[in-house]
């Protein structure tokens, strides 16, 4: 997403600096309009920006794109394979998506 | 019969920066060979519960930061009330000249594969070194 798709419009943050209370990266997300892209039930991002009240435009949980592509079977946590690499950039078209709404 | 706690492995998850796919890969890579180590996702001190936030009070922890601002080491001081037993980071690793700087935030090319092993060394070196002192 950052480095393909939308380099210009688009950098991550480190998650754990908003763990640890980081003035500056709190700072950073209550400025800039952030998205989150979780991977399990516990929505850290999401989480994690709600409790430093960040500027939150939208969110995509990584357990709904796999639902919605059933075919697609990721491999594991050190290798996702080849059906994980289409899960990871039909992830990341939707995060475009709502890089793209105006609302 | 005191049961012993396993070593608690915790990374930096790093999005932010190439090194920090070097340390979850290589943390990763440990807790798979590995039957001693349990490791716990960073940012759930601050979105869990009381369990996962007593989990560096539970198990002694090994740090694994990419770079100097340390979040991981910092997170369990912050959140477990203790110092990790030791504190690996990688952009230390790469300053010493031996391996550069990975240029991919979302992948491990194989020029990077020589740092991510190095840095397993040095995390099972440390998870020995914790284990003879508890």
């Amino acid at each position: 997403m950052t480095e393909e798709m939308l380099p210009d419009d688009t950098d991550s943050i480190c998650l754990p600096l908003l763990t640890i209370e980081d003035e500056e990266t709190a700072r950073k997300i209550r400025q800039t309009p952030c998205i989150t892209v979780d991977g399990c039930v516990a929505q850290c991002a999401k989480k994690n920006v709600e409790h430093h009240h960040g500027k939150l435009k939208g969110g995509i949980k990584i357990l709904d794109v796999i639902k919605e592509n059933p075919k697609l079977k990721p491999g594991n946590v050190l290798d996702i394979g080849p059906d994980g690499e289409k899960l990871a950039r039909k992830a990341a078209e939707k995060v475009v998506k709502i890089v793209g709404d105006k609302s | 019969m005191k049961i012993k706690p396993k070593i608690g492995l915790i990374s930096c998850s790093g999005e932010g920066l190439s090194e920090g796919m070097v340390s979850r890969v290589a943390t990763r890579r440990i807790l798979e060979e590995r039957d001693d180590v349990v490791t716990i996702c960073l940012p759930l001190f601050l979105a869990g519960g009381q369990e996962e936030r007593d989990f560096a009070k539970n198990n002694p922890c090994i740090t694994v930061d990419g770079c100097e601002k340390m979040c991981a080491a910092k997170g369990v001081k912050m959140y477990g009330k203790v110092h990790p037993k030791s504190a690996i980071v990688i952009s230390e690793i790469t300053k010493k000249g031996k391996h550069s700087k990975p240029k991919s935030k979302s992948r491990i090319e194989p020029e990077d594969e020589k740092l991510v092993h190095e840095t397993m060394k040095i995390i099972n070196k440390e998870v020995d070194k914790v284990k003879e002192e508890e």
